[in-house]
């Protein structure tokens, strides 16, 4: 044995003391170095060497090897939850910005509902006044621009999304292959059995940073190279990549590609985003865009029935136009409810006032509207056949009204304020009426049916033949009325209240009418009064209704004399006032000491006489439509007949721009009066009102409903990153526990080999020492 | 044992300090904004409450506004109204001064002339407009709603506008009607039989008159009625004033008797033989003697005419309702004819629709007394109108009465507005608002949490092995 023993196992312990220091060194350096695990350097005793004796003697200490301290389980915990982390910061980026675009409660729809609604209450004040109705049309201007700019915002931020994809797939693409290069590097390096520490560390750095982005899932090979997963698929595989891709979908929509295969990203970042879109931003698109086409309808549901401030329409084009769906090329022959409108039309009826503007009369006129065996060019065609107004379908599909000159036409509920224009109940015209209303059993005789009209001397024959009904045995008043009036000319037939009526043409106390039967005794089947009837002068009875509908129904009211006599002459003179089912709810007092003054009828209307001889031998009739929605079947709103708004979307929602143009076609009136202010009021009752439309909501408590709910799911996302974001800082600060750096621990480590290196190098003095005497002795 | 790492401590300390930072600074900018709720997440259940304070703030808003415009509407017919209660004070002080028995024809003349005036003023007031739409026309506002006709058969007053009343939200749930239709202003619709003033016989007829205030209705001579069988009578060129069937006899070939009167003394040639019942009721002949048959009968016919001649009405002397048209305003009066025995004017009252301008119209003819009625009569005519005034007058000033209410009212209105504004303002704050004092010890408690964590995450921070290794 030989002092060079000695020497050696000194050696060995200053190495490993200056390792020790160098570890301790290396972690102090790296204390706060992201990702760093801190480094141990392992020591053992080296092998003994046997003396005589049987003893071991030490030969000091040998390095093992210089380790990471790392808990692979929690690294992988720590991934996850880095995901978690990212798509809650993400999604709750992103609902804010959200928030943001609503900007309530200071600055957004709920103000411009407010102000719409507000302006219209202001235009209730003086309704003729230009500039406040230019305010109301202006204020739903607002109202539509604040709701397309949300929209719009939305849309950037969905289609934001694809380019925020794409560079996200392009983050993780770079890191998956910076992954694969220390997968190749960690590979070589290890292959002689050591651990390259720091390479490790940098990837697991890596490692982290896809989890951010996307849920990753870690496989540690025996030859020391990560593979990573990525929803199944293989994103890196030791030194090879294989890159992920970004498509729009037909929606619009990001997804995500790997080897042309879409794959399922559920957190980090891009999961966030890829669900988003999926849920929330879509939920609340559509949440907008339920009410603005709802707010559209309902506005024009009021609108189109209402009067302009210019009165009564001398022409409208409809602002929507149906569809050619049928592919045939041509427009408008398609069934209604087949056009692709936005909106549906109804089984209904469609109620038509034309207004002669030298006497402001109206005629009002009732179309059936049956969306399932009606087209526009039928419904157009109804229109036309009404005197003074023509209607037609545009090459555009859309709807064209014009009156006749000195015309106008609308579609309001209004009352007609003098309805026997035509001249049924003692006017001056002479008339004669059926006893009862439709339907009229005309087969008993043989077709053709004949009878003669006796206007003031000159005959005319009516023939009514077979082919003029749909079955004889149930002939309707229109029916009769269109056959009559093809063979009349000195008297003209008419449907009043289903009954029916001819009257003669001429007027005046010497006017005489008389019916008689002909062939097969119609008027008899018909139960005709046959006469002879006498006019009046100066216009005989003038009826005038004054007040205002106020039921919820529509109906009609049908006033028929009691018996024959003078208005304010004859005593005991009444007038029956019947329901259009024929039930009698009053009766008129219009016999002697009747003083024209105004009679109440019932739901805020009456009615007032002059001075004249009315006729119930003669079947005298008139009718008064009673109309609280004159447009049961939505056929003008869908259309966009005299519409306020145009769109059905929050998009797309618009003030109609004829209003934009000319406030004046503002419709906030239900008569033709100048100051009528009847629609506003229609218009404020919207606010208050639970609608079916709406969710039985008011539109106001619609509409906050979306804020509060988007209010919540931030507040809700906020919650989330909290939540998230403390698990992960428990989740590090074990990390941190294990593999982190206490410099307390490395300042005592480099004390303890500062001082195994002092000791060390006092045992080889020693050994020097030792060896020195042994020199000197032999000397 | 747990191991602690200058690592932990550093980021344990950045957390806290950082959290206790965030709830600062989010403390401080509610209490310098003095607003706690800036955006829907801040608290989404006062967020539930604060949408439907603000709208309701908002309304309430807009119904003050409404309150203010519709004051100033109501003003401007205030205004009018007072206009027109003072026309009525003058127009009675005329009228007492019209119907003094001194009074000589021109100076009622030139009273009549005023009164012509005051009638155009009442009918400016009435078509009183704010902002150029007429106040008193319903919703009809865009027509003068009262229009004053007048030709030579009289004058009326047509009303152009509707019954319609303009109402508006002045509170939630609470409307005001801003105007009053002038009809019911300026117009009386409580009529109550008509009736003849006048010599004639005329009585009313059955039926509906339609006629407004008063009229004069002419009963004028229509000529001889003689039967083809009669020879030798013909109308005379003179006055004939007794009308209706008459009976004649001839005692002798010049002694005419009429309806058993006594015998008047006739000639041939003599072309105008005043033949009298009574002084009063006379018939103006032309007679041919002898006339045959010596006894028979024929008629005096009438005509009458509401609109001073332009249209009249033959009278058959039985009829209880015979119509009679005005052709100016296209009123009618039914009258009975079967007591109708003398020419002359009779002046029409319907009752119970003197108006405002009826009264003036009526009072100004009286004045102007186109039809030569005695001092007398138009005095008594004019003290009889003092009525009708009054009842003009009263009407107007119901109306004021009702919009001075309705200004009361709103004045009430407002103050409730006012008051809920305030109320809702309040629950507004109490759901929005940073509650001041609280959020300042809060932010007290988290500052000195802040300063705390601070100093001792110093002191950690600082410390480790190194400060006592030499």
């Amino acid at each position: 044995m030989g002092f060079g023993f000695g020497l050696g196992a000194g050696l060995k312990a200053l190495n490993a003391a200056r390792l020790g220091i160098q570890t301790a060194g290396h972690n102090v350096s790296n204390a706060n170095t992201p990702g760093f695990s801190r480094q141990r350097l392992s020591l053992m005793s080296a092998v003994p060497f046997s003396i005589q004796g049987g003893m071991q003697l030490g030969t000091g200490v040998d390095v093992g090897n210089i380790s990471r301290i790392v808990d692979d389980s929690l690294a992988s915990r720590i991934n996850f939850q880095i995901g978690m982390v990212a798509s809650a910061n993400f999604d709750y980026r992103r609902l804010s910005e959200i928030e943001g675009v609503f900007g309530e409660p200071d600055a957004g729809l709920s103000e411009g509902l407010a102000s719409m609604f507000g302006s219209f209450s202001q235009l209730q004040t003086d309704p003729a006044d230009r500039s406040l109705r230019g305010g109301a049309v202006q204020s739903a201007d607002m109202l539509a621009d604040a709701m397309n700019l949300i929209s719009q915002r939305l849309g950037q931020m969905e289609s934001n999304s694809i380019a925020e994809a794409q560079a996200q797939v392009q983050e993780l693409n770079d890191k998956a292959r910076q992954i694969s290069v220390l997968n190749g590097q960690i590979a070589s390096l290890e292959s002689n059995g050591s651990t390259a520490n720091d390479l490790r560390d940098q990837r697991d750095l890596l490692a982290q940073e896809l989890s951010e982005i996307a849920n990753v899932r870690t496989l540690e090979r025996d030859t020391g190279s990560l593979d990573i997963l990525v929803g199944g698929h293989l994103l890196v595989a030791g030194d090879r990549t294989s890159p992920l891709a970004v498509r729009e979908t037909a929606t619009g929509q990001p997804e995500i590609l790997a080897a042309n295969a879409p794959i399922d990203i559920t957190s980090g970042s891009l999961g966030a985003l890829l669900s988003q879109e999926g849920s929330n931003l879509s939920t609340l698109t559509n949440r907008l865009d339920s009410l603005a086409r709802n707010l559209a309808l309902e506005f024009n549901r009021i609108h189109s029935t209402g009067i302009a401030g210019s009165g009564p329409f001398q022409n409208l084009t409809a602002s929507i136009g149906v569809m050619d769906t049928d592919n045939d090329g041509m427009r408008g022959d398609e069934l209604l409810n087949a056009t692709g409108l936005p909106f549906d039309i109804v089984d209904g009826e469609l109620y038509v006032n034309i207004t002669d503007r030298a006497t402001d009369d109206i005629e009002r006129h009732r179309i059936e509207i049956d969306p399932r065996s009606m087209t526009l060019n039928d419904l157009a065609a109804e229109l036309s056949s009404i005197d003074n107004l023509s209607a037609s379908v545009d090459p555009t599909g859309k709807l064209r009204i014009q009156a006749a000159s000195g015309y106008g036409f609308d579609f309001s509920p209004r009352l007609d304020t003098r309805p026997d224009t035509f001249g049924s109940f003692g006017s001056g015209f002479p008339s004669l009426g059926s006893a009862a209303g439709e339907p009229f059993d005309l087969s008993g005789a043989a077709f053709p049916q004949t009878f003669n009209v006796d206007v003031d001397g000159s005959v005319e024959t009516v023939t009514l033949n077979a082919a003029d009904f749909t079955a004889t045995s149930a002939v309707t008043t229109d029916e009769l009325v269109a056959a009559i009036n093809d063979d009349l000319t000195n008297a003209t037939a008419r449907n009043v209240g289903d009954r029916l009526v001819i009257r003669s043409n001429s007027a005046g106390s010497s006017a005489t009418l008389t019916l008689s039967n002909g062939v097969g005794a119609p008027l008899t089947s018909i139960g005709m009064a046959t006469g002879p009837a006498n006019g009046q002068d100066n216009g005989g009875v003038q009826v005038e209704v004054t007040g205002q509908y106020n039921g919820s129904e529509n109906g009609a009211l049908r006033f028929i004399p009691d018996r024959d006599g003078e208005i304010g002459v004859t005593s005991d003179l009444t007038v029956g006032v019947f329901d259009q089912d024929g039930t009698r709810i009053g009766t008129l007092d219009v016999g002697a000491g009747y003083d024209g003054k105004e009679l109440e009828v019932a739901d805020g209307i009456s009615v007032s006489f002059t001075q004249g001889t009315i006729n119930a031998s003669n079947n005298n009739v008139f009718e008064l439509e009673t109309l609280a929605d004159s447009d049961t079947s939505d056929v003008l709103a869908v259309l966009g007949v005299n519409a306020m708004f145009v769109g059905d979307s929050a998009g797309t929602l618009a003030v109609n721009q004829d209003l934009l143009d000319n406030p004046d076609l503002f419709a906030g009136a239900t008569s033709s009066a100048a100051g009528d202010g009847g629609n506003l009021d229609r218009f404020m009752q919207l606010r208050d009102e639970a609608l079916a439309s709406f969710g039985d909501n008011t539109i106001e408590n619609f509409y906050g409903n979306i804020v509060t709910t988007l209010g919540f799911d931030v507040s809700a996302a906020e919650t989330t990153v909290l939540a998230e974001e403390s698990l992960m800082t428990s989740l590090e600060q074990q990390r941190e526990q294990i593999s982190g750096v206490n410099i307390d621990e490395e300042m005592v480590d480099l004390v303890k080999h500062q001082q195994a290196y002092e000791a060390a190098a006092r045992f080889v003095n020693t050994v020097q020492e030792l060896t020195t005497t042994l020199i000197n002795l032999g000397r | 044992m747990t191991r602690i790492t200058q690592g932990m401590l550093y980021r344990q300390s950045l957390m806290d300090i950082r959290n206790n930072l965030l709830g600062s600074t989010r403390l401080q900018s509610q209490i310098a904004s003095g607003i706690r709720v800036n955006r829907p997440s801040d608290d989404p259940t006062a967020m539930l409450r604060i949408l439907p304070l603000k709208n309701e703030l908002r309304s309430l808003e807009q119904s003050l506004d409404n309150i203010d415009l519709a004051r100033e509407t109501l003003n401007t017919g205030t205004a009018a109204l007072e206009d027109a209660s003072s026309i009525m004070q003058r127009v009675r002080e005329l009228t007492v001064q019209g119907a003094n028995g001194t009074m000589s024809d021109s100076d009622r003349q030139s009273i009549a002339q005023e009164i012509d005036q005051i009638l155009g003023q009442m009918v400016s007031v009435a078509n009183s407009a704010r902002a150029g739409r007429y106040i008193f026309g319903g919703t009809v506002s865009d027509v003068p709603p009262f229009e004053l006709r007048e030709d030579a058969g009289g004058a009326s007053v047509v009303y152009n506008g509707n019954d319609r009343t303009l109402s508006v939200d002045i509170a939630p749930g609470v409307d005001t009607e801003l105007n009053i239709p002038g009809d019911d202003v300026f117009q009386n619709h409580s009529r109550a039989g008509t009736t003849f003033r006048g010599d004639t016989g005329l009585q009313s007829g059955a039926g509906i008159d339609t006629g407004v205030g008063a009229d004069n209705l002419v009963v004028a001579f229509g000529g001889l009625n003689v039967p083809g069988s009669v020879t030798g009578i013909a109308a005379g060129s003179g006055t004939t004033n007794a009308l209706g069937p008459m009976n004649y006899t001839f005692t002798a070939p010049d002694q005419l008797s009429i309806n058993g009167g006594p015998n008047i003394t006739v000639s041939t040639g003599d072309n105008d033989v005043q033949v009298g019942t009574d002084p009063s009721s006379t018939i103006s002949l032309n007679l041919t003697l002898p006339i045959s048959p010596t006894s028979g009968s024929f008629t005096s016919t009438a005509t009458l005419s509401l609109d001073g001649g332009a249209t009249s009405t033959a009278v058959d002397f039985t009829q209880n309702n015979l119509v009679v048209n005005d052709s100016l305003d296209g009123s009618v009066v039914n009258v009975d004819v079967s007591s109708l025995t003398s020419t002359g004017t009779e002046r029409v009252r319907y009752e119970g629709t003197f108006d405002a301008f009826s009264t003036l119209i009526s009072i100004r003819d009286i004045l102007a007394n186109d039809d030569g009625l005695r001092q007398q009569e138009v005095s008594e005519l004019l003290t009889e109108s003092l009525g009708d005034i009054d009842a003009a007058h009263e009407q107007i000033l119901t109306s004021l009465r009702n919009l001075g209410f309705r200004t009361e009212n709103m004045d009430l209105v407002q103050n409730r507005v006012d008051g809920m504004r305030i109320g809702t303002t309040d629950a507004l704050s109490i759901e929005r608002d940073t509650d001041i004092v609280e959020a300042i010890v809060e932010f007290n408690q988290r500052d000195s949490l802040y300063q705390a964590s601070l100093r001792v995450s110093a002191q950690i921070v600082q410390t480790s092995l190194l400060n006592f290794l030499r």
